[in-house]
């Protein structure tokens, strides 16, 4: 019988052909959509992970480029229990890099400048601990630049190269690799030059990153950052999970939800075909009831033929999927994780939807009266 | 042996109750050759599907070797004409997707083809003459080819009775003859029972048991030899 459903399938070659990319695009969206939300959320983690200090910045401000904190308060958070060192920071988007602009806002590129004070750099911790060349800022820098692994890849950088940004010329010392993409497109650089560069008066710097001796109390010695300094908010990567984990899941049930509409999409269009086909064949089923098929039979063959059917629409959405990933895994900025199980997931959907989209033409194919179906 | 007894069958369309049958007996023994005629809306077909099990009398037993199946329920029908009925259609009724070879074995689809099951279809329809049309479509068969493979198929269980309805009314006068020509073989060589819709009287011989069906009645018109 297997064999007869499939041959059955291959009757009408062309509409199971455009029933299987139905179901595949279907399944494809599933996998993709569920990916990238996966994707994301391991990138925003991960990110966190590499993060253990605190975000001190001005309160209110919605990114470190429009916070403005007083450079001098860096001395007093120093003496906060259990802070071990203070890195005043200036942030700002890199705009331009060897003369190139940078168009407005792309997921591909976008390229910031961190300055930082190279007399204190020794003690930052945040990108120093993922050199992976040459050393890290040190006392007397002026024009050095230690550059994220995208930057060097992006822009063919090695030790030694020069680098222009936003107009100003540096000298790459080193290159660091945390792994994350987003995190490994900065450029590190002496805080003055960051100063002409992002426009601030002496004595005002973007924000505060603070490196405690224990992680484990970070969001403790935050608070008190923030009863001492009611002007700043200070954040720990935990407060930045907690915050982004509503966005998270919100663009979780979004995609969900998108995935689910192309699934249902893909289960009415399973049963219209088998509609379809069986309203055609309504003749045949009354001869193979007549020769001697019982209802179960006759249920039983166009069941198994949407299965068939699923379960090529999911191989086709594997693929689709597969491709549709890989494609987006040279645009986007964060790693696009291709988990086994999530293919899985849109395989056994397809079969599902497939056999559940069979279930009410099969049930009406049996119920044919076979002397009345042969007669038409 | 099949016997109907007072068999009547009403469909109701819409309020008016239609008596297709009216109270037919019939006896069909092992060897059989029987011919029923009657103009259309005789009830014949009507006949026909309640012997072979295809519906179920409104009142009337229909006994197959002493068993009453219009008691029957649809399953045991089914399985009841899987085992023991062969049918032949006016149209033919073949599967167009499929080979001769592979309509001829399917009424057993359900419980799987096993190699002698091949063979035996493959036999049947040498005997046919059908042995260079085995991976034919119905398609690709003439009128008389198809009505050929269509007789295997009815064999192919090794039944009890074939019931063929206007089995030459698709066909012309010399293909029908040799259609006829076939069966009456398999019902001398096989000592096989066939019931016989038909309006063509020119095929009936005189050993043939013939009725004559009118308004729901049956009659039986002559017994020779």
């Amino acid at each position: 019988m297997l064999l007869f459903s499939l041959r059955n399938l291959a009757r009408s070659r062309t509409r199971t052909l455009i029933m299987v990319i139905g179901i595949g695009i279907a399944v494809a969206g599933f996998i993709g959509l569920v990916s990238f939300s996966h994707s994301i959320k391991t990138t925003f983690h991960e990110s966190l992970d590499v993060i253990s200090g605190i975000m001190v910045m001005q309160k209110g401000a919605v990114d470190t480029p429009f916070s403005f904190v007083d450079e001098d308060d860096s001395a007093k958070i120093a003496k906060v229990y259990g802070v071990k060192t203070v890195i005043p920071q200036i942030t700002g988007v890199a705009r331009e890099i060897d003369g190139k602009k940078i168009s407005g806002i792309s997921f591909t590129g976008m390229y910031s400048f961190l300055g930082e004070d190279p007399a204190k750099a020794e003690e930052e911790n945040l990108l120093r601990q993922y050199l992976s060349e040459g050393r890290y800022l040190q006392e007397g820098d002026e024009n050095a630049a230690v550059i994220g692994r995208k930057i060097a890849e992006d822009y063919n950088k090695r030790i030694g190269s020069t680098i222009t940004v936003n107009g100003y010329r540096f000298r790459v010392v080193g290159i660091y690799s945390s792994g994350i993409d987003f995190m490994d497109s900065m450029i590190v650089i002496p805080i003055e030059k960051a100063r002409k560069m992002a426009g601030l008066p002496k004595g005002t710097v973007n924000d505060f990153y603070v490196e405690v001796d224990d992680p484990k109390k970070a969001g403790a010695i935050a608070g008190i950052i923030e009863d001492l300094f009611p002007e700043y908010q200070a954040s720990t990567s935990q407060d930045y999970a907690e915050e982004m984990g509503g966005v998270l899941s919100s663009i979780d049930m979004f995609f969900l939800a998108v995935a689910g509409i192309a699934l249902a999409i893909g289960g009415i269009g399973v049963l219209n075909t088998m509609m379809m086909s069986v309203a055609e064949r309504k003749k045949e089923f009354g001869v193979l009831r007549a020769v001697g098929w019982t209802d179960d039979d006759v249920m039983k063959m166009i069941i198994q033929e949407s299965f068939f059917l699923g379960l090529l629409g999911g191989a086709a959405g594997m693929l689709l999927g597969y491709l549709a990933l890989a494609g987006a895994a040279g645009v986007m900025p964060f790693k696009i994780v291709a988990e086994p199980t999530i293919f899985a997931e849109g395989l056994l959907l397809s079969v599902v939807l497939g056999v559940a989209g069979g279930l009410y033409p099969a049930w009406r194919a049996s119920r044919l009266e076979p002397t009345i179906a042969m007669r038409d | 042996m099949i016997v109907l007894d007072k068999v009547t069958k009403v469909y109701k369309v819409g309020e008016t109750e239609v008596h297709a049958l009216k109270g037919v007996s019939l006896k069909v023994r092992p060897g059989d050759f029987v011919f029923i005629v009657g103009p259309s809306g005789s009830g014949k077909t009507t006949l026909l599907e309640i012997m072979g099990g295809l519906m179920t009398p409104t009142s009337g037993r229909v006994l197959i070797d002493g068993k009453d199946i219009s008691k029957f329920n649809d399953w045991q029908l089914s399985l009841f004409r899987r085992n023991r009925i062969g049918f032949v259609f006016q149209n033919f009724n073949l599967i167009p997707s499929l080979t001769a070879l592979e309509n001829v074995l399917v009424p057993m689809i359900p419980e799987g083809i096993t190699k002698s099951l091949e063979k035996r279809a493959r036999e049947l329809l040498k005997e046919m003459g059908l042995g260079h049309r085995l991976h034919h479509t119905p398609g690709q068969l003439s009128g008389g080819e198809k009505q050929r493979v269509a007789i295997a198929r009815a064999l192919i269980n090794e039944p009890l009775i074939v019931l063929a309805d206007e089995p030459t009314g698709e066909l012309d006068t010399a293909t029908g003859a040799m259609i006829m020509d076939y069966m009456r073989k398999l019902n001398k060589e096989n000592n096989l029972s066939f019931v016989i819709v038909t309006h063509d009287v020119e095929y009936i011989r005189k050993s043939d048991k013939l009725y004559r069906i009118k308004d729901g009645l049956l009659h039986h018109v002559r017994r020779v030899g």
